[in-house]
């Protein structure tokens, strides 16, 4: 017995040390050359991953303050413990290291080799300290110093252009991109009526971590947008990188265009908000009950896309006709919005694959001007079925427009019970006897974040995804997009309701700016559940500016206006400063403000003789 | 509590899911549905958008002539290309760009830049 129990004692793992985790993150070496991890990271984005990683697995990063200077000495707020704040000279210092880095990134520093000696000398210590005495470790300031300077380093990493005028002294973080996004593939997808357009382009894998001898099986690390000033957590000690968790929990593409634009230039975004379907008939929700015992009912529900059909009948696909009287329909709210629209939105399962990708192919020839369509649908380019979003970035190729597009699923399927059934009247469809869970496979959850503007980044949402904080809510809070769209199947956009609370989320940490868009059918079918007129389609949200000129527009309802079938949301971009728990400032981030929205209607006697009623059925 | 000794709990997804609602409709990600549609792109489209990131094709000019001011940066920038590209093959199988295009496809294409960006970099395609 002795013997058995001596053999399982000598079977637990030994404590992690500082060296271990560096192995485990690069099983190569730091130095693929050699094998070994006595010299630092080549690149900024490896040293990042390998010190991020070692101060949050530690929780190290707690530890870390703004330097503190004292101007009267009371009350006593200085800390004497584990808790220690960097000078303001050694920040300076550091700083100034970064940014001479920058300016070369494959030329080795030898204030880096020797703060990485520093740390490496310490690879034999414990990396969690014990809980009863919580010591300051002697390795926590070196990777401290290297984590600011990689992060210094690397400024505007992720949102590079080849173009700019002048010499870049970023030049060698803007070919590493690009060596990197050279790497991911597109894919041309047929035109269902041009065989020789080849310019609608799908591209799902985009880069997915910047760190290429550090293991993507421990960490990624990819450029970031926004970072809270709120909380104490790894997302606030970096400005221009940020580390993930391991492939696959989920995966998240950074969608990087490598040449800019004229339209890169302006700071105005005008959107234009279509909630189609603005009514969803009866009998669109089908869905049959699990076979178990009566005290375990549960259904599984789907959703049939009969607004997608002109005629009355079980063919709930879009036709031909259909698809281009939409396209029409599309064309027209444009032409009514007078000014150059830059993107359109359509909410949660509005369309199909097919009528999609007809609006892309037309958007993209005949609308300049737009640069993104982003669309919650039922099936993608690969013929994948399920709620999803799909987004679509138009540019120029040396003459030629390309949109090129990607898809990803919904992380969460929906939960329908018996109150939200009888709010929106589905009970001649759906019984109000059990709980339904939307017919949805989620498989591989993926996030794409498009950059666009040069210095913004966005991301699209679905539904459950705006709500529920894993996996993705936490992504997008290290990831901080400038903008982010949710797109729902969902009652009004009331500051009150749940989107508007998870929106403020967003807008406190990461700081991004929110709008959610339902379709106006379930807000019609509320409508009539309670007698009531809302028309409230979408909610805008922006991190609060503390100014008081400002504040009516930090959160913002958005009606529908009665003659109105769609709404153009007029946004300007504006400097933000951001400052990470140790004191540094960036001033080269951007804000997303709302300025002001415009109804666009189509008179009634028009949509008659267009034969657009069965589009807009009221 | 969920009874895990009732056998209809144990069934798969697909099996648990009523056969009526199991027609090609209704079902995602089957091996049907997920049947490529989508194609490659055309090599001179390929090449044209790659060109277009590094200055039309020039290979940007100004990173050519810094690199060739410091040969040891182009070297240690080479090297982690090739390592860029298989890490990313690794992690991604199938969905990466796998062929590359040769430093004499590029030139014969107009590309000459690429080429020559690629040679200070040490690497035979890109």
């Amino acid at each position: 017995m002795k013997g058995r129990r001596r053999s399982r004692a000598t079977n637990f793992r030994a404590s992690a040390t500082v060296g271990s985790e560096l192995r485990r993150l690069f099983p190569n070496g730091t130095n693929p050359d050699t094998g070994r991890w006595s010299y630092p990271p080549a690149l900024p984005a490896e040293l990042f991953g390998a010190v991020a990683h070692l101060l949050e697995a530690s929780g190290a990063y707690t530890y870390i303050v703004a330097p503190f200077a004292s101007t009267r000495g009371v009350p006593k707020v200085s800390y004497s413990g584990a808790t220690q704040a960097p000078r303001e000279t050694q920040l300076v210092a550091w700083r100034r290291i970064g940014k001479r880095w920058a300016s070369n990134v494959f030329k080795e520093q030898p204030e880096i080799v020797e703060l990485w000696a520093e740390l490496w000398a310490c690879r034999n210590h414990v990396l969690v300290a014990g809980q009863n005495s919580r010591p300051r470790l002697s390795w926590w300031k070196s990777a401290h110093a290297l984590l600011v300077i990689a992060d210094e380093a690397s400024t505007n990493c992720g949102y590079e252009t080849f173009d700019d005028d002048g010499a870049d002294p970023n030049w060698a973080n803007k070919l590493a991109s690009y060596l990197l996004i050279n790497r991911t593939g597109k894919l041309v997808i047929p035109s269902s009526r041009s065989r020789s357009d080849d310019r609608h382009l799908s591209r799902h894998v985009a880069l997915d971590s910047l760190a290429v001898d550090a293991s993507r099986d421990v960490v990624r690390v990819l450029p970031k947008g926004r970072t809270t000033d709120v909380g104490c957590t790894m997302r606030t000690l970096s400005h221009n990188l940020t580390m993930l968790r391991p492939h696959g929990h989920p995966n998240v593409y950074w969608h990087q265009q490598l040449w800019s634009s004229t339209s890169d230039r302006h700071d105005s975004l005008s959107v234009l908000l279509i909630p189609f379907p603005y009514d969803i008939p009866d009998g669109c929700f089908k869905g049959d009950i699990h076979n178990g015992p009566a005290d375990m009912k549960w259904g599984r529900f789907r959703v049939e896309q009969k607004w997608l059909y002109p005629k009355v009948g079980d063919c709930h696909w879009s036709d031909r006709s259909a698809r281009r009287s939409f396209v029409d329909f599309v064309n027209e709210l444009l032409l009514r919005a007078n000014k150059d629209v830059h993107g359109v939105v359509l909410p949660e399962y509005s369309l199909d694959w097919a009528t999609y990708d007809e609006l892309v192919r037309y958007l993209r020839d005949e609308w300049p001007a737009i640069e993104f369509l982003i669309a919650g649908v039922s099936e993608d380019c690969n013929r994948r079925k399920g709620n999803q979003v799909v987004f679509s970035v138009m540019h120029q190729e040396l003459g030629n427009r390309i949109a090129e597009t990607h898809s990803r699923r919904k992380h969460h399927r929906w939960r329908l019970d018996d109150t939200q059934i009888r709010t929106y009247g589905l009970q001649a469809d759906l019984s109000t006897d059990c709980i339904w869970w939307e017919y949805l496979e989620i498989e591989e959850r993926v996030l794409h974040i498009d950059v666009f503007r040069s210095q913004s980044a966005f991301t699209a949402v679905i539904c459950e995804d705006l709500a529920r904080a894993d996996p993705v809510v936490s992504e997008i809070r290290s990831l901080g997009p400038n903008l982010i769209f949710a797109l729902l199947m969902d009652g009004p956009q009331m500051k009150e309701r749940w989107p508007g609370l998870y929106a403020t989320n967003l807008a406190d940490d990461p700081g991004s700016s929110v709008l959610t868009l339902t379709s106006f059918a379930l807000i019609k079918r509320s409508n009539a559940t309670f007698g009531r007129n809302k028309r409230t389609i979408a909610l805008w949200r922006n991190r609060p500016t503390n100014l008081s000129s400002r504040a009516a527009k930090d959160f913002v309802e958005l009606d529908l206006a009665d003659d109105a079938q769609a709404v153009v949301v007029n946004l300007r971009s504006t400097p933000a400063v951001d400052v990470t728990i140790d004191g540094r400032q960036d001033r080269n981030t951007t804000s997303w403000q709302f300025e002001h929205a415009r109804q666009v209607g189509i008179p009634s006697d028009e949509i008659d003789a267009r034969g657009w009623r069965w589009i807009v059925p009221y | 509590m969920i009874d895990l000794s009732n056998p209809t709990l144990l069934l798969t997804p697909r099996e648990h899911f009523p056969a009526t609602l199991q027609s090609s409709r209704f079902l995602m990600g089957s091996a049907k549905d997920m049947k490529r549609r989508l194609k490659p792109l055309s090599k001179s489209n390929e090449m044209r958008s790659l060109a277009l990131a590094l200055g039309a094709g020039q290979g940007a000019p100004d990173i050519l002539k810094l690199l060739e001011s410091d040969p040891e940066a182009a070297k240690l920038i080479g090297k982690y290309a090739e390592r860029a590209r298989s890490s990313f093959a690794a992690a991604y199988p199938g969905q990466t760009r796998e062929k590359t295009i040769s430093n004499g496809d590029w030139e014969q294409a107009g590309y000459a830049g690429i080429a020559g960006l690629n040679r200070i970099l040490g690497l035979k395609s890109s």
